[in-house]
C-alpha cells in the first residue's frame, strides 16, 4: 500500500525520525488527556481517589521519560545528536509558547482558581505546537 | 551554506572533507550496505557524506576498518 498523505518538506529521514518517535509520544498523550478529564472529574472527591487519577497523567510522564532514554540508548550517534538538539530546539520555542499563552490564560480564567479544560489545554496544545516546530527544525538543519 | 548537524568553521572547528561515496561507489556498495556494516543508520552515512556531520573518533576508525584503509586516507581537513 503507497503512502496515502505527505506533509509538505516531509522527507523520508523527517518520515523515520517521526515514526521512532510515534511509540514514545503517542500512549503519553492519551494518558494525559484521560488523566486531565479525571482530574476535572476528581474534585470534591477523597484525597485517595484523587491521588489515584492524578496518578495517570504521571504514568505519562514516566513512560515518556523511559521511553525516550530507552529512544536514546537504541540510537547511532548522530540520532544521539539529533535527538539532543530537537530537545533544545523544542525547548527554546516550546517553553516559551507554554509561558505566554499560560500566562494570557490565567488573566482569561474565570472565576478565578478553576481553570476551564480550555484554559488548561490551550496552553499546553500551544507549547507542544512550538516544541513541533523546534523539533522539526531541527531534523532538517540541526539547529 | 550547508545545514550542518554538528560544529563547523563558523564556530572555529576545523572542516573535515571525506571520500566515502566514491570508496562505497568503488565496491558497489549502496548507503544502507555500508549503514548496516558500520551498526548505524542510513541517515548517519548519508550525512557524513554529504559533509553535514563529522563522525566521531570510534566511527571513523569503523569507517577506515571496513573499507581496509587508514583514517587519513579517507578523511582530509579542508
Amino acid at each position: 500500500m503507497g503512502q496515502m498523505w505527505q506533509m509538505k518538506g516531509e522527507t523520508p529521514a523527517v518520515r523515520s525520525s517521526m515514526k521512532r518517535y510515534y511509540w514514545t509520544f503517542a500512549p503519553a498523550m492519551v494518558l494525559y488527556v484521560i488523566g486531565t478529564v479525571l482530574l476535572f472529574v476528581s474534585e470534591g472527591r477523597s484525597t485517595g481517589a484523587q491521588l489515584a487519577m492524578a496518578a495517570v497523567p504521571s504514568a505519562g510522564i514516566v513512560w515518556v521519560v523511559v521511553a525516550l532514554v530507552s529512544l536514546y540508548r537504541r540510537s547511532d550517534e548522530l540520532q544521539q545528536v539529533q535527538m539532543l538538539k530537537g530537545a533544545a530546539s523544542g525547548f527554546t520555542v516550546g517553553f516559551p509558547a507554554l509561558a505566554i499563552s499560560g500566562l494570557i490564560f490565567a488573566f482569561l480564567d474565570e472565576p478565578p482558581g478553576r481553570p476551564s479544560l480550555v484554559a488548561v489545554w490551550l496552553p499546553f496544545l500551544i507549547g507542544m505546537a512550538g516544541w513541533s516546530i523546534g523539533w522539526a527544525r531541527a531534523q532538517k538543519t540541526g539547529f | 551554506m550547508v545545514n550542518r548537524l554538528g560544529p563547523g568553521p563558523e564556530d572555529g572547528f576545523l572542516t573535515v572533507k571525506n571520500r566515502i561515496r566514491q570508496l562505497r561507489a568503488e565496491r558497489e556498495w549502496t548507503q544502507v550496505d555500508l549503514a548496516e556494516r558500520l551498526h548505524v543508520s542510513r541517515q548517519t552515512v548519508l550525512a557524513i557524506e554529504k559533509g553535514k556531520y563529522d563522525p566521531s573518533l570510534p566511527l571513523a576508525f569503523s569507517i577506515a576498518g571496513v573499507f581496509g584503509l587508514k583514517i587519513e586516507d579517507i578523511f582530509d581537513p579542508a
